[in-house]
């Protein structure tokens, strides 16, 4: 995915490859120059990005723009500046776009005395989709809700509300999925399946935007995020690849060995290593600024000093730990 | 340790008690709580502050302030007003005997209307914002038992109704009293009227209290439960009428009409003399039954269409109804 | 030890709904969590055991005592349910110092408590402040506080993640954490995030659709495996066709290399392997279990 953001581009084209594996060229939402304000308060802050088919994560803390942006690309709200296209095409006042976007927002208030099956028709016949009935059944079963499906919706727990949404989003067959908050309320099961179900459907080449908070299911799901702080673009693309690239950060890893002592000794005169300190279990935590020295030292030290490594882990390689590091900036 | 240089070694010293320099860090975490733990009663207490606290808006801002201090002003203004005039009278009256001034009895007709607006309004804070916020789930983990809560907000309510009925009150009395030729007769001659005025002001104050705490806890929302109170009183009023209306009949008015022109001075509800359209009345109109039952207890009406007696009963009922309904919706709480 | 709280064959219904089904259960002294998605009757549990519902069968026993004293009871726990339950109107300093005397302290030691807890939990200036300009963070700090004012043995915090970003959630988790450890409170923590549980507790309940389906300590469930996982920044190629020179049979999974069964020499030959490609060495670990592993298992 290209990306052109305010910053110096330095993203390489990272073979990102749906996973159909097919190279798309074509982004499916262009996002240039786009700023919201309301009133004094700037929301979107001139971010330009593109989202391409398969399962792209948008995060940020709260405040950072997100929904804003995501109700801009859906088209109800309009940009005070720059232009959305959806598709090659402009959202708003769009019906035929319409069709081929399904939107899931967070807070959603649903027809409790409506059984979940009448929803998700519901969505089908204002969609209008030409085969109603089957077109419900596939979705709810994408979902797996089919043994619940003709009870009323205010008697669901949150968890099988959210699923009946998303069946309900899905009916249409769209291309172009956008979630905010979607798995809120399940349990790790469901979420697993959820895993499972948007891996299926980017499959088949659609474009989905996930955004939330819970950054360990992000990760497990999303090929690339987006990071939105205070209205502006943070980050783009693979959140290892980001990782990488903030190499003005410190870089800790926490390392195991037959001799840690010894090991440490052999490693604090590397001028990669900047610090060096034990942790209550047996290992060591070796801070540095140059990861790449860092990570031919550590073996060879092991391999000089006749040290076996049993565990090198960086400890701030996930997620979380980019995100809160480039929201504090 | 320290001696000057050039000290003689020879020489003795005072000892200089210069002491070892000192320092201490003290330990800023979490310390557990081996103090009295007190019980209900402790809680029951803190209910019931906090709900003399809310009726009086402290602590909760500015805007809550408003409306009791203007009920507040309502309470006294009135009496204040009474007082001057009273003094007034005897002071520059040619016959202060002869000027009838409003008396104990005569407040509570006005009283009784703001003690209304007082429980309507104001009555639901102690008990459904706790009910609109959920913080009775916090409530309901402490060591309290059923009745504790509903229980001590009523009484905290109660404690502000009676405040309402009996501060002015007393106002006057001491009005009265000190403006009277002789205030040892007075007190002595007006025994009575201490004794009902008191009466009344309990009554009134619990029957407003119970009315408007039934009310807040059937709903979360403070502003229905007002509305609640207030509906009651008006739409008992006009059943109560439009029933005294229907049962009338014509016959019965003329007769009453003969029977008692021209009126007396106290203007009472017209008491027409079928028995249904009595017990209607004197049963339901909350208004006119607690008009009775002052007249009865101040000693100012003596005929009764029907046993003042009732009267007692209608206000025990509602008030009894009132509290039990309270007691019912919060019976699930606590222990 | 006797468990602080217990249930044998619990169950509750409402109308059509089973919220639990024959649940027996024990929470232990220490940090526990209660997993499972909305709905799993992880509530319902919790205010079971404080008595605010009553079970519709089974027998449950808190501190030691059948069907739980309320009154005693009830000075030894502390709740934070999962709503709001904060009257906007009011500050934290008074409010917390206000639950303080409702749980029996006397007047001075309340406001002594209060002051000290709204400071351990992190509440400044902002104690002053009506509690609704609060933000979600301060929220639930409040809600702890009046948890623990009164200094019980156990507190229930229902979903104290909620509503939280990632930095709210992590500052929260690690409070949460302190309380535990530092302040020597046991805590049942309910979620339905794993990652809750992960960083915080010590042992686990987990709920499904009314049933209990696991509990244990979770270090039973994080433990390594014999697989071992390796990751490069950069030559996994040149590892991998290297270690199958030395007879180490590796597996491409994703960006990382997977060796089954792995034994103790074989790390010392990776070691040599790595020099000698130059290759830059991300990530050398063995693969731990997961609580997800729980919820990979066929259901019942």
């Amino acid at each position: 995915m290209t990306i052109s953001s305010t910053e110096p581009a330095r993203d390489a084209e990272a073979t990102q490859n749906n996973n159909s594996g097919v190279e798309s060229t074509i982004p499916t939402i262009r996002v240039s120059n786009v700023s919201k304000w309301f009133g004094d308060v700037v929301s979107v802050n001139d971010v330009s990005l593109e989202v391409r088919p398969g399962l792209t994560g948008l995060l940020g803390p709260n405040g950072a723009g997100k929904t804003t942006l995501l109700r801009m690309i859906c088209g109800l709200t309009r940009p005070s500046g720059g232009e959305i296209t959806v598709l090659g095409e402009q959202v708003q006042n769009n019906p035929e776009l319409y069709r081929r976007i399904g939107v899931m927002p967070e807070h959603q208030s649903t027809y409790d005395f409506m059984s979940g099956r009448e929803f998700v028709e519901l969505n089908a016949r204002l969609q209008q989709v030409p085969d109603v009935s089957e077109a419900v059944d596939k979705a709810i079963e994408q979902v797996d809700m089919q043994d619940a499906q003709n009870r009323s919706l205010g008697g669901y727990s949150r968890g099988m509300k959210q699923r009946m949404r998303l069946a309900a989003v899905m009916v249409h067959d769209p291309e172009i999925l956008l979630l905010d908050e979607p798995l809120s309320g399940t349990d790790p099961r469901q979420r697993i399946e959820f895993q499972e179900l948007m891996d299926r459907l980017a499959e088949e080449g659609r474009t989905i935007m996930i955004s939330s908070h819970i950054l360990e299911e992000v990760e497990a799901v999303a090929d690339r995020i987006l990071l939105l702080v205070y209205g502006k673009l943070a980050a783009s693309g693979d959140y290892h690849v980001i990782r990488q690239k903030l190499s003005d950060r410190p870089y800790v890893v926490r390392v195991g060995a037959t001799d840690v002592r010894a090991l440490a000794a052999g490693l604090i005169t590397e001028p990669s290593v900047e610090s060096i300190s034990m942790d209550g279990e047996g290992y060591i935590q070796i801070l540095s600024r140059s990861v790449r020295e860092l990570q031919i030292a550590i073996p060879k030290a092991a391999q000089t000093l006749g040290i076996r490594l049993t565990r090198v882990d960086p400890l701030d390689d996930s997620l979380e730990s980019v995100f809160t590091y480039l929201s504090g900036r | 340790m320290s001696q000057s240089l050039g000290d003689n070694p020879q020489t003795p010293q005072t000892p200089q008690i210069k002491s070892q320099p000192e320092g201490e860090v003290f330990d800023l975490g979490y310390r557990h709580y081996d103090g009295p733990r007190g019980g209900r009663g402790t809680a029951f207490l803190a209910l019931y502050s906090d709900g003399l606290r809310t009726v009086m808006g402290l602590g909760r801002g500015v805007p809550a302030k408003i409306m009791p201090t203007i009920f507040a002003l309502l309470a006294l203004g009135p009496a204040l007003f009474i007082v001057s005039l009273t003094s007034f009278v005897t002071l520059f009256a040619s016959d202060p005997d002869e000027i009838e001034l409003p008396g104990h009895e005569d407040y509570f007709q006005f009283t009784f209307i703001i003690m209304l607006l007082f429980a309507a309004i104001i009555g639901p804070a102690l008990l459904s914002p706790d009910r609109r916020n959920s913080v009775l789930a916090l409530y309901a983990v402490r060591p309290l038992k059923s009745l504790d809560y509903s229980l001590a907000r009523w009484l905290a309510f109660f404690t502000f109704s009676v405040a309402f009925a009996l501060i002015p009150q007393a106002l006057l009395y001491l009005s009265f009293l000190l403006y009277d030729d002789s205030p040892g007769g007075y007190i002595k001659d007006h025994g009575r009227d201490l004794a009902s005025f008191i009466g009344v002001g309990l009554i009134l104050a619990a029957f407003m209290t119970s009315l408007a705490m039934a009310a807040a806890s059937l709903t979360t929302r403070r502003a229905f439960a007002s509305a609640g109170v207030i509906a009651f009183i008006f739409i008992t009023a006009a059943v109560g009428g439009f029933g005294q209306e229907i049962l009338t009949s014509d016959e019965d008015r003329q007769k009453y009409r003969q029977e008692h022109e021209p009126f007396k001075q106290h203007d009472g509800p017209q008491a027409p003399d079928g028995d249904a359209a009595h017990y209607l009345q004197l049963l339901i109109l909350p208004d006119s039954v607690v008009e009775g039952l002052t007249g009865w207890i101040f000693g100012s009406r003596t005929e009764f269409p029907i046993s003042p007696w009732w009267n007692v009963a209608t206000i025990s009922a509602i008030t009894g109804a009132a509290f039990g309904i309270t007691g019912f919706r919060y019976r699930k709480f606590g222990a | 030890m006797s468990a602080l709280l217990s249930a044998r064959n619990v169950t509750k219904v409402y109308g059509q709904t089973v919220a639990l089904n024959d649940v027996t259960l024990d929470v232990e002294a220490g940090t526990t969590g209660l997993l499972g998605a909305n709905g799993a009757g992880k509530s319902t549990l919790m205010t079971l055991f404080l008595g605010i519902i009553q079970p519709t069968s089974g027998q449950f026993s808190v501190f030691g005592e059948d069907g739980g004293d309320p009154i005693h009871a009830h000075r030894l726990i502390g709740y934070s349910p999962e709503y709001e339950c904060l009257p906007p109107n009011v500050s934290a300093a008074e409010f917390v110092m206000h639950m303080a005397r409702v749980s029996g302290l006397p007047r001075r030691e309340a406001r002594t408590r209060a002051t000290d807890v709204l400071r351990h939990v992190g509440l400044d200036e902002e104690r002053y402040r009506p509690m609704g300009t609060y933000s979600t963070g301060m929220k639930q700090r409040a809600k702890l506080a009046q948890a623990i004012v009164h200094d019980p043995q156990l507190v229930l915090l229902d979903e104290p993640t909620a509503g939280l970003d990632p930095a709210g959630r992590q500052e929260m988790l690690e409070l949460i954490a302190r309380t535990g450890h530092e302040f020597g409170i046991s805590m049942l923590i309910s979620s339905h995030l794993m990652g809750d549980i992960e960083r915080t507790c010590d042992r686990i309940i987990v709920l499904e659709a009314g049933g209990l389906l696991e509990q244990g300590e979770v270090s039973r469930y994080t433990t390594d495996t014999e697989t071992l996982v390796l990751e490069f920044d950069e030559g996994i190629e040149a590892v991998a066709e290297a270690l199958s020179r030395w007879g180490i049979v590796s597996i491409f999974e994703g960006r990382a290399l997977v060796i089954e069964d792995a034994s103790p020499d074989d790390l010392d030959t990776i070691r040599d392997v790595v020099v000698e490609t130059g290759a830059l060495l991300h990530r050398l670990a063995p693969r731990a279990h997961s609580l997800s592993d729980i919820f990979r298992r066929p259901v019942q």
